[in-house]
């Protein structure tokens, strides 16, 4: 039986940020909205394995810093600051575009203060050149203070001991779980009627007259146009509208490690040495936990090597301690490793940009941060595809809100008590170490998550200290239940990753049947 | 609704929970709470079908289950108020604790507290295994309910790393229900578990054991598909040239436990830096008046029969404390000396006899157990899996001299 082919107006290859802001913008418009992601959950790629802060002033300062040993002596800073690269302007103004957004997404967010510290000499004039060229280039970037010993142990009281000096913004960071930013965004899309297919994979594109086939793995997709947010894989999807390439793209990956929540009380914020080049050195808090960053940019070769490297732990560990001496090995409850894509055609900024042979498909490759310029690069990239001839009629009944699943964690006593008495379920606590609820997990299936991971990064169950040692049967039960499949085809992420292999005794009848 | 009349409140239903919620009750107080978070009484015994269990406190050998129903009828026959599928949320230093159910989130102000959580497994990430973060890794006693109490196998071809006593009941477990267990790999060089386990899990059963190895690599992106072992030196660390691969669907972990206490932190009540559990009196009463700890929170136990003990002690002093009984003063401190990782209790009065229980840090032949200058006793061996029993009678007590603060705890080899 032949089913009726899939029809859009704009197909989004890839579900991380990048493709669910873009798949937000464009569901404002009266257009068939199409977003296919290959794995079975989104921000499966780079956003969930980033670092993922939004910030702005010192700390982008710093990365621009991270250059100035490429500068001819004598050369001023100000060099530094490339102020028309799409990746500065989305930078600034995506940090003012965000304040609003996270609220109207009902996404959780904090603003942690930022502390750049120095203790010896060397660090002492990286700060200074980090203090200057934020001093020179003004505004944003010049709202920080320089503060002495006396106040950074008042701000930060557990940084090494031995620091003279620092850089201190309040507000310059957010802390955000990058995954939530993703979903929200996705999920705000789909209020507005953009359609998301998981588990598809794009395996050809095709030119069919005034259209384009996307070919999937769930079958053809037919679209006026194609927005390439695939990434790592960005470069095989654009082969596969017609080569041209000369992106050159390169993959990176670091190890980031998370602290038990019981050690929240040894940082305020984000802690960090001064920036050098190919490393990142910083602690923050994330959430109720602590993050650590603190490596190099390792070359790879695969957008998916998030290989774990044992030495990497512990090498970032004993930098970690340098710059929060009470870290301890024994706090580690989860490690992970990220791949950032660059491209080295344009090095310091993103490309967007038609395929040379084919303009109706667009290639957004964003390089890292990815998060922070996402809603400006949304806007700019459904700019593009109007001025190629894509028919824009706002909606009148766009939503912009979407309400977050409750975080019974967060609550008080009495919200709680609410929710209950309408549900149950949500005075059912699944997971223990991060108080999640049956309500929460139904909740999280509800819209969409149908594996043990997209449950995780929706609602948190299985995230803590025990790593769903306990909560984990309870979860991949509630998920057969709720989406009505067996216990053994609940998967952890992908169709090929399954959790549980067979029934008891399956073995022992087969054997007994004498089939190997 | 659940009046705030209560004089013990026990959180947790595991054996510990149990026996002190009966004996609470027995010893007299009239208004007894059992607090569990899973659908059931008994923590863990539901899924350890195994026997083993209650050799010492009922002289029989029975299963997990059999011995978690002698407590759950009983509990059932007492009045005592049961409360399943809720959570405690939160526990201050006064006593305040709340608890959350499908009925609500409700405070309440017990006499006394019980903390009997148990413990959790140490973690694939927390031993931080390297590779990627594909399916099929298991901690035992997860791979245990699934197989269980859920019915379901995680794999068919299995390397298990850490010989902790559920590894190797899972060895066994996994080999009768028709899965291949390749290797129980461990890094130090010998069984962490009790030797009964050695013998009757992995001997009998043929299972391959590679000591001073350990996993050096996990295989598989989505699902496991393999993994490296490597020999280590002693510093435990892997010796090159020595790696090998064991082709296997799954990992299981049993590599250690740890004992629950996110509520004894809540509440301030001070943790051993080796248990990792709240340090006790003889009373089982921690630094917080009337919040009492017994079994694998305190620190994880080798029998399941102590932990019983712990337990009715605990809810025999809760009860004691709760009916208002001035406590005596515990003016002894005992110290963990040479080869012993930690001694429980902590303080003793050391004006009546009491029974402290020891793990040693090395497996050792021929040593003298010292309590201070009170009391020495020779074994013939010791290992770091079975944990001692040591009666400090009154004659040994009196031996004490005034003014004695302290007792240091040790085992010395003989000679």
């Amino acid at each position: 039986m032949k089913q009726p082919i899939l029809e859009a107006d704009v197909v989004i290859i890839g579900g991380g940020v990048t493709g669910a802001a873009i798949a937000r913008e464009l569901s404002r418009y009266q257009l068939g909205t199409v977003l296919v992601e290959k794995r079975g959950e989104l921000c499966a790629g780079q956003t969930k394995g980033s670092l993922g802060n939004i910030y702005t002033g010192l700390n982008l300062v710093g990365s621009m810093i991270l250059k100035s040993v490429l500068l001819p002596p004598g050369t001023p800073l100000t060099e530094l600051y490339h102020p028309h690269t799409l990746h500065t302007k989305w930078c600034e103004e995506g940090f003012r575009e965000w304040e609003p957004v996270l609220n109207e997404l009902d996404i959780k967010h904090r603003y942690v203060p930022l502390t750049i510290i120095a203790k010896d000499e060397d660090q002492i004039k990286n700060l200074e050149k980090i203090r200057d060229l934020g001093r020179q280039l003004g505004g944003m970037y010049a709202d920080f203070e320089q503060i002495d010993r006396e106040e950074i142990f008042a701000r930060e009281p557990n940084v090494n001991p031995e620091v003279v000096t620092a850089l201190y913004a309040s507000r310059h960071v957010i802390d955000i779980f990058p995954p939530e930013v993703a979903i929200a965004l996705a999920e705000n899309a789909v209020q507005n009627g953009c359609k998301i297919l998981l588990n598809t994979e794009v395996i050809g594109i095709l030119q069919n007259g005034h259209h384009q086939i996307v070919q999937t793995v769930k079958g053809p997709i037919k679209t006026n146009f194609i927005v390439n947010a695939a990434c790592g894989w960005g470069d095989k999807v654009c082969d596969m509208a017609g080569g041209g390439r000369d992106w050159g793209l390169q993959y990176r990956k670091t190890v980031m490690i998370i602290l038990d929540t019981r050690c929240k009380g040894l940082v305020n914020g984000m802690v960090r040495w001064p920036n050098v080049p190919g490393r990142l050195d910083l602690v923050q808090r994330r959430e109720d936990n602590i993050l650590i960053e603190c490596g190099t940019y390792d070359p790879t070769d695969r957008p998916d090597d998030t290989y774990t490297i044992r030495e990497d732990v512990i090498k970032s560990m004993a930098v970690a301690k340098t710059l929060i001496p009470r870290i301890s090995e024994k706090d580690i409850i989860n490690t992970f490793t990220g791949v950032r894509v660059f491209n080295t055609r344009d090095v310091e900024d993103h490309i967007v940009e038609f395929h040379p042979s084919n303009k109706k498909f667009l290639n957004v490759m964003i390089r890292l941060p990815g998060i922070i310029g996402a809603l400006p690069m949304a806007g700019h990239v459904v700019g593009m595809l109007q001025n190629a001839g894509c028919k824009l009629v706002k909606k009148d009944d766009f939503h912009s809100y979407r309400k977050t699943i409750p975080r019974f964690r967060d609550l008080s006593d009495e919200v709680r008590n609410r929710l209950i008495r309408n549900d149950p379920r949500y005075g059912h606590v699944v997971c223990r170490c991060e108080t999640v609820t049956e309500g929460q997990i139904i909740e999280a299936i509800k819209r969409g998550a149908s594996t043990e991971e997209g449950v995780r990064m929706r609602t948190r169950a299985g995230m803590g200290r025990c790593k769903g040692g306990f909560c984990g049967p309870r979860v991949v039960k509630i998920l057969a239940r709720e989406l009505k499949i067996p216990v053994t085809e609940v998967k952890k992420r992908s169709l090929d990753s399954p959790l549980l292999l067979c029934r008891s005794k399956e073995l022992l009848l087969r054997n007994e049947k004498g089939i190997a | 609704m659940i009046s705030d009349n209560i004089d013990v409140l026990v959180i947790g239903s595991g054996p510990a929970g149990m026996a002190a919620a009966i004996q609470a009750k027995e010893s007299g107080s009239d208004h007894v709470f059992l607090v569990e978070r899973a659908e059931e009484l008994g923590g863990l015994l539901s899924q350890c079908i195994h026997n083993g269990f209650g050799l010492i406190y009922f002289n029989e050998d029975m299963t997990g289950p059999e011995y978690g129903q002698r407590f759950v009828e009983k509990v059932m026959d007492s009045k005592i108020e049961v409360l399943l599928e809720t959570m405690v949320l939160r526990l201050t230093a006064d006593r305040k604790v709340t608890l959350c159910n499908r009925n609500g989130v409700k405070t309440l102000s017990p006499k006394s507290i019980v903390l009997a959580m148990g413990c959790r497994e140490r973690t694939r990430e927390s031993i931080v295994i390297p590779g990627y973060r594909p399916a099929g890794i298991f901690t035992a006693g997860t791979a245990q309910r699934w197989v269980n109490i859920e019915g379901y196998l995680p794999g068919k071809e299995i390397v298990i790393l850490g010989s902790g006593d559920v590894g190797m009941i899972m060895a066994r477990r996994l080999t009768l229900e028709g899965a291949r267990v390749k290797a129980v790999v461990e890094i130090l060089p010998y069984i962490g578990g009790l030797i009964r386990n050695e013998v009757q899990c992995l001997y009998d059963f043929k299972i391959p054991v590679l000591l001073e190895h350990t996993v050096i690599n996990v295989l598989g992106i989505q699902r496991v598909q393999g993994v490296t072992v490597a020999r280590v030196d002693q510093n435990r660390n892997p010796i090159s040239g020595t790696e090998k691969s064991i082709d296997c669907d799954t990992l299981l972990l049993s590599v250690g436990l740890i004992p629950e206490n996110e509520l004894s932190f809540m509440a301030g009540v001070n943790l051993g830096p080796i248990t990792g559990g709240p340090l006790v009196n003889e009373r089982m009463e921690t630094n917080r008046p009337g919040i009492f700890a017994a079994g694998n929170c305190v620190h994880v136990n080798d029998l399941v029969d102590n932990v019983t003990l712990e337990g009715e002690k605990a809810g025999q002093n809760a009860a004691e404390h709760a009916s208002g009984k001035a406590a005596p003063k515990m003016g002894i401190r005992l110290e963990a000396g040479e080869n012993v990782r930690y001694v429980i209790p902590q303080m003793i009065t050391g004006e009546r006899e009491v029974t402290i229980r020891l793990r040693v840090k090395e497996p050792e032949k021929g040593v003298i157990l010292k309590v201070g200058d009170i009391m020495t006793k020779t074994l013939k061996v010791v290992k770091p899996s079975e944990m001692l029993n040591l009666i400090l009678s009154e004659t040994h007590l009196n031996r004490m001299k005034k003014g004695t603060t302290q007792l240091v705890v040790s085992c010395q080899k003989k000679g």
